[in-house]
């Protein structure tokens, strides 16, 4: 055999061995996804009335811790004056009395609240930097973490550009909002969703017409967040302010 | 004849004793990935799919409503037909799921602070949303006194439109308006006070309503600034540079 | 976790402006830092090593022993901070197991 044969051969028994896999996964991969719905949220910013229910039941219903500086999901609250001026906060009922007392109220142009969680994107910086695969998308978009797998690396959690994650403290591995997944993958809707007292998360269905969710998005003018970070979420605003960051 | 012995022995020491490295170290590698590679990973991606289903099985807090009216039927349609029709049961009556199952307790709120989580006034939350101011509105008095929060229709409608429309009304009551009526400038029916957004008030169309007043011709005390109607700003309509419920911009 | 809350609550009150809840928390902090600083500190001191002999520079001909000994020794102490820093160190091996080709690490 001369050298010419032998590199040959070992190269292609090479390319054989490292895409044997994927080359069998494939076909499963595409089947998978033509069954599986794919969730996503809408979000109108003129309903919400920053009440901080959805925090308080998400952190029950996935035992977030209660302080707060971890948060699956969260509420801002933005006041622009009219010196141009933007002021930003996060509200945390569980830990303080409501909101301070507004000293300027003349001076404010407008004011709204914007919840805020997991964008659960379709191309995820998060998932993208994980060194060993803890962090995943499953076969309905939702992307997930799995604990047991997790070495608490923390590079997924400085990946988000939204700053959805967290290292949990006691269990030393990044958590983030899953969606609820054990709730929607048995019909029900997710914590946030289910005690909104004036509707103004929307959960649904991507891929069915007749989801609230895709009723909402040719219903109204859809922003996302960081458009420009090319990670194609899937939570949408209606009526997003430019000033939201 | 060329046999694999002849072949072994053609290849120099040093070369014999690095492949020899070579290949055990790579079957060493396969050897230890069979081991501790955990079975399921990477058949639907690059993760074990027992997390998929970890996560799935995680145990359930919040119960739905659903789940609520299989007792309590009475109170979900009475909830149905009033003001809090879109609230879900547990908004304030917290995580259900163990007292459905007949284990556990559920809390009901009674204190004037729970209330005032969502019908405080404050100046983010949007127009048309009833708010109180909770240092006015009847203190220390309970909410749940006069408002039957499962059918939540105040004992009386609101005397003012500034219960719900309280940013409008706190603006309109430091300017020159502030003596004004919301019903000079805006015919209400009384029916909007029960279902708002079933019957608008209206907005002006022209300018007849602020000529009333503000015309060289009008009627009215001299310390209304009066203008030459015809000559101030021909074809535009007052409230294109003048906001009505602010007009002089303070 | 108590002394966390104590660290992350002073922590908020020195920030000015607005940062989103979640990333109060500053994750790559010293131990990371520390890393570069050791990968530093053991190729210098394998390049004066290499100096001796394969340069042929006389002039650090003594220092070839103890910088040859340094750069193995603080080699083999580099990767601690970095196992000090994970969640759960005993599971880094997974690095090796399944690497995600796709992750700039």
């Amino acid at each position: 055999m001369n050298r010419r044969n032998f590199i040959r051969d070992t190269f292609g028994l090479a390319v054989l061995f490292l895409s044997g896999k994927e080359v069998l996964a494939l076909p499963r991969m595409s089947k998978e996804n033509d069954r599986s719905p794919r969730y996503g949220m809408g979000i109108y910013i003129k309903r919400c009335v920053g009440c901080g229910k959805c925090v308080e039941a998400c952190k029950l219903e996935n035992n977030v811790p209660k302080y707060p500086f971890f948060y699956r999901t969260w509420v801002e609250r933005y006041t622009i004056y009219k010196d141009g001026e933007v002021e930003v906060e996060t509200l945390d009922r569980s830990t303080k009395s409501p909101y301070s007392v507004e000293k300027r109220e003349k001076q404010i142009l407008r004011s709204f609240f914007v919840p805020k969680l997991c964008n659960q994107c379709d191309n995820p910086p998060c998932v993208q930097v994980c060194p060993v695969g803890a962090t995943f998308k499953s076969p309905e978009g939702v992307i997930l973490v799995d604990p047991d797998y997790c070495i608490g690396c923390r590079y997924c959690i400085q990946a988000c550009p939204y700053g959805a994650r967290y290292l949990h403290p006691e269990k030393r591995v990044a958590d983030k909002c899953t969606f609820c997944y054990h709730r929607i993958t048995k019909g029900l809707k997710p914590a946030c969703v289910e005690v909104c007292p004036t509707h103004a998360r929307v959960f649904g269905d991507l891929t069915k017409r007749s989801s609230p969710l895709v009723r909402f998005m040719r219903m109204n003018e859809i922003h996302v967040l960081k458009p420009g970070m090319n990670t194609e979420p899937k939570v949408f605003y209606a009526n997003l302010d430019g000033e939201v960051r | 004849m060329v046999t694999p012995l002849k072949i072994w022995k053609k290849i120099p020491e040093q070369y014999r004793r690095l492949g020899i490295l070579i290949i055990g170290g790579f079957l060493t590698v396969i050897f230890l990935r069979e081991q501790f590679i955990p079975s399921d990973f990477g058949e639907l991606g690059h993760y074990r799919t027992s997390a998929l289903v970890n996560e799935k099985n995680k145990p359930l807090v919040y119960a739905g409503r659903e789940k609520c009216e299989e007792c309590h039927e009475e109170e979900v349609s009475k909830i149905e037909n009033s003001y809090h029709k879109l609230l879900s049961c547990e908004t304030c009556h917290g995580p259900g799921l163990k007292h459905a199952e007949g284990e556990g307790e559920i809390i009901i709120p009674r204190k004037r602070e729970e209330c005032l989580k969502c019908h405080e006034y404050i100046v983010s939350r949007p127009t048309g949303f009833p708010q109180v101011d909770p240092y006015l509105h009847n203190p220390p008095k309970q909410c749940t006194e006069c408002h039957n929060p499962h059918d939540p229709t105040p004992p009386h409608p609101p005397t003012d439109c500034q219960v719900c429309h309280r940013t409008i009304s706190s603006m309109k009551s430091i300017s020159p308006h502030a003596s004004l009526e919301c019903t000079v400038c805006h015919k209400t029916p009384s029916h909007h006070k029960f279902d708002p957004r079933s019957q608008r008030p209206t907005k002006p169309t022209n300018t007849d309503v602020c000529e009333r007043c503000h015309s060289e011709t009008a009627k009215t005390p001299d310390y209304i600034p009066k203008i030459e109607v015809d000559s101030h700003s021909e074809g535009y309509l007052c409230w294109e540079c003048h906001y009505p419920h602010s007009p002089e911009g303070g | 976790m108590e002394h966390l809350v104590e660290q992350l609550s002073s922590a908020l009150q020195h920030i000015t402006g607005f940062i989103y809840p979640n990333e109060i928390e500053l994750h790559w902090s010293i131990l990371i830092v520390v890393y570069p600083y050791i990968t530093g500190l053991v190729a210098g001191a394998f390049i004066l090593a290499s100096l001796v002999k394969v340069f042929n520079v006389k002039d650090v001909a003594p220092t070839y022993r103890l910088s040859l000994l340094t750069a193995l020794a603080f080699l083999l102490v580099a990767p601690l901070p970095l196992l000090a820093h994970l969640g759960h160190p005993a599971r880094s091996i997974e690095i090796f197991l399944t690497p995600h080709l796709r992750t700039p690490m």
